[in-house]
């Protein structure tokens, strides 16, 4: 071995480290040799010596405690894990009660068309069960139409064409929003078809008010198909006869000092609407 | 029957992933003490070691999918970050004078207070003093081999991993470093000696 090889081997002999035992061997035959390389030899292991004890003193000294800071910052940490996945729960919790209050509005629109459909629907399915003339027995239709009367140009009997036609002009008038004159005018025909209300058809149809004459009714102010939807009250009153006048209808002037019987309508809103005439 | 028991690193920094703080606990105190004594060796000053060896943890905790199993164990990952963490503040403090230690003085007394006999002790302590401000003057690249090889005794191929390069870079590095501090540590020695020419010469 040469001073050159031995300078390689020199840190781990120097540091006492594992080496092969031939060049362990090797390496200290050539300090024997060399005395520049055993003093070498000497000047390293006197270092890691001294370093040796560096070290011991170093291994003396006091660790730090863990501080709360890491505590902390792992506590934080998780948080943060956490928190997304909380986000992506309220986000789609969020998308839930979307889609819940869509359902919720359909539903709603859904019940209202309903709801507007069946407040049309009872009145025209109660007029035949309560004035029909087919719900009435042949007898009964005989005493309604007094054989001594003229026939009840102004009050038809509503049979079962009027009525689907009157319907179809009704439900005509909310949809287009006619002429306020007509409209109302179309509608009240067919209110005073149908009746109104069951009961006060029932009432006109009873035999003392099958004797009466009556005309059609007559529009009082405007009033549209809307306002009428809601039903209303019929209320016999009596008018002076020069009430006949304003309507632009005959008047007997040798019986001007007798009242003259009418029939008023009026609508849910507490307004004349319409009025007809009884004799 | 202890060793089989005790869980790896690996399983622990998988439970401190997972939120448990007793696992983080046991990893500070299997780890804490090699790091805090390499930031020690390495900058020589206490409290930059406590900085070090608290931050190097804090990087664990914030950075922890940085970790690569494959690539090396915890305690190199560990000592990786230490090392970072030690060079950046070292640069960062390279303007600055300390005025903490007074570490002649704090020995001597040390001394006198523990010691059977105070002059060996003053001798030895002296010594380390020595060798402790050789290393401390060396190189950066050499100090960390001298610290991880010599004072933490850790292997060419453990100070490889954690240098990150290779081993025989770790060997030719560790032979120049002790060779620049049998040159540093000379020159104290022989005035040492002239000095005790001279105080002969004067009795």
């Amino acid at each position: 071995m040469n001073c050159e090889d031995f300078e390689s081997n020199i840190n781990e002999l120097a540091r006492e480290q594992i080496m092969e035992a031939s060049v362990r061997a090797q390496t200290l035959a050539h300090r024997e040799e060399c005395e520049a390389c055993a003093r070498q030899l000497e000047d390293q292991r006197s270092l890691s010596f001294q370093l040796r004890a560096l070290a011991r003193e170093a291994n003396s000294a006091k660790v730090p405690p863990m501080g709360d800071g890491l505590l902390t910052a792992l506590r934080s940490q998780q948080a943060l894990k956490i928190r997304p996945a909380r986000v992506a729960q309220g986000r789609s919790r969020a998308k839930v009660a979307g889609v819940m209050a869509v359902a919720a509005m359909v539903l709603i629109v859904i019940a209202i068309t309903v709801i507007r459909s069946r407040s049309v629907t009872p009145t025209a399915q109660s007029q035949p069960n309560s004035t029909s003339p087919k719900s009435l027995p042949p007898s009964e239709i005989a005493n309604v139409k007094a054989p001594d009367v003229p026939a009840p140009h102004s009050a038809p009997l509503p049979n079962k064409n009027s009525e689907r036609e009157s319907r179809r002009v009704a439900g005509k008038n909310r949809r287009r929003n006619m002429n306020p004159i007509f409209g109302p005018v179309q509608s009240i025909a067919g209110v005073s078809s149908k009746g109104v209300t069951a009961k006060e058809t029932a009432t006109s149809v009873t035999p003392d008010s099958a004797a009466e004459i009556t005309t059609d009714f007559m529009p009082v102010g405007y009033a549209s198909a809307t306002t009428l939807q809601d039903g209303g009250q019929l209320v016999r009153v009596e008018l002076p006869r020069s009430a006949l006048v304003a309507f632009g209808l005959p008047m007997n002037v040798n019986r001007y000092d007798e009242k003259v019987k009418a029939d008023v309508f009026f609508s849910a809103d507490g307004m004349a609407r319409a009025i007809r005439f009884v004799q | 029957m202890s060793a089989n028991t005790d869980p790896s690193d690996s399983d622990l920094l998988q439970s401190m992933m997972a939120g448990d703080e007793a696992a983080l606990a046991a990893l500070y105190q299997r780890r804490a003490r090699d790091i805090f004594r390499f930031a020690l060796q390495m900058c020589g000053s206490r409290a930059l070691a406590d900085d070090v060896t608290q931050e190097v943890f804090m990087v664990l905790i914030r950075e922890r999918h940085t970790f690569d199993a494959a690539r090396g164990s915890v305690n190199a990952f560990l000592m990786g970050v230490a090392r970072n963490q030690v060079l950046r503040r070292l640069r960062r403090e390279r303007f600055y004078v300390s005025m903490e230690e007074d570490s002649e003085n704090d020995t001597a007394t040390q001394v006198s207070r523990t010691s059977e006999n105070p002059l060996d002790e003053l001798s030895r302590t002296e010594t380390i003093e020595s060798v402790r401000k050789a290393v401390l003057a060396l190189p950066e690249r050499y100090r960390e081999v001298v610290v991880l090889c010599d004072l933490q005794e850790m292997s060419y191929v453990e100070a490889a991993e954690i240098l990150g390069c290779a081993v025989g870079t770790v060997r030719s590095r560790l032979h120049r470093a002790r060779a620049l501090l049998i040159e540093k540590m000379r020159p104290a020695q022989e005035e040492e000696a002239v000095d005790v020419k001279s105080a002969r010469c004067f009795a």
